[in-house]
């Protein structure tokens, strides 16, 4: 916790910022990346999404209180990112959230980016079949491999809550994929 | 119909992947983007003779103000006029002029400088008479 007090305070001295943030990008870009790209499922637009997560994480530096880890607070920030950047999409094309993740994953197949066969597009499919939050546990659980204490500290839900969500959700996708 | 298991099957990725290079790239396009000062290559090189050459540039500049002070003040302090020595050996050696001519070029509303006050006291003319050995010849002269 000191190390990472003291890691905050190079990032907010204008003479050690540069080095610092070089480090905090090196650590924290390609697991953000992992995680802003399994919500909106685009490279370009996890690009997008990464880059404004990055900015804002700079900007609002000097307001992070150090109540948590500054890996969870990252990725929350990442989190309501890429969230928010989905819901403007939609609403930008006239069409529901649920409605943008299908057509997304219609896209995977001609996507240069992604290299996945068909068991990994139904599961895409099945995924977009679950509620919001059980997906962000399922992701963050199955693809990103997040202890259950990480994705509390992450989303504020509480381990059982969480561990109860991935159940349900496993259950779901397994249903989904048998019978599809 | 086969049941599909998570835990029964391999592990299966997200089969997402990023161009080449693609997070290099993206650390340096994104400091571009942040308002962070870059951090200096050159490393400062801090001279452990700093503090002597210091001294050295401090007795230069003395030395070179106590060369220059006298020379400015002889600068400044040259007298342009002739002094009398010197224009009277001018005078004595370089010109053909005898003190009458010399005289004669005097102009004259300067000629007082020259001439004998006009009122003279009687004792005045017998003390210079009686003192002056060679009275009979300035009487003669004149």
């Amino acid at each position: 916790m000191q190390e990472e007090k003291a890691f905050i305070s190079s990032l907010l001295n204008p003479k050690t910022q540069n080095q610092a943030f070089q480090k905090l990008l090196h650590e924290y870009q390609k697991p953000l990346y992992n995680h802003i790209r399994n919500i909106v499922l685009n490279h370009d637009d996890a690009d997008d999404v990464l880059q404004n997560t990055f900015v804002k994480v700079f900007q609002n530096l000097q307001n992070f209180k150090g109540e948590s880890k500054l890996f969870s607070w990252m990725y929350r920030i990442a989190t309501n990112e890429a969230l928010t950047f989905l819901n403007q999409k939609a609403r930008k094309t006239g069409i529901s959230s649920v409605e943008l993740q299908n057509k997304a994953i219609d896209n995977l197949k001609a996507d240069v980016y992604f290299d996945g066969n068909e068991i990994q597009i139904k599961l895409q499919k099945a995924i977009a079949e679950l509620p919001e939050k059980q997906q962000l546990v399922f992701k963050m659980k199955y693809f990103e491999d997040l202890k259950y204490e990480e994705i509390s500290d992450i989303l504020g839900t509480s381990v059982g809550a969480l561990k109860a969500s991935y159940h349900h959700a496993v259950k779901k996708v397994e249903a989904f994929v048998s019978t599809n | 119909m086969k049941t599909f298991k998570l835990d029964n099957e391999p592990k299966i990725d997200s089969g997402f992947k990023t161009p080449d290079n693609y997070f290099e790239n993206f650390s340096a396009n994104l400091m571009q983007k942040l308002p962070i000062e870059p951090v200096s290559q050159e490393t400062k090189v801090i001279s452990i003779f700093r503090e002597r050459k210091n001294i050295f540039m401090a007795a230069a500049a003395v030395l070179v103000l106590a060369i220059m002070i006298p020379i400015a003040y002889r600068a400044n302090t040259t007298n342009k006029e002739v002094d009398t020595v010197t224009l009277e050996n001018y005078l004595t050696q370089e010109t053909n002029l005898n003190q009458y001519e010399l005289i004669g070029e005097i102009e004259p509303e300067n000629s007082n400088i020259i001439s004998p006050p006009k009122k003279l006291e009687r004792e005045t003319i017998e003390d210079v008479l009686a003192t002056n050995p060679n009275i009979e010849n300035l009487v003669i002269e004149n």
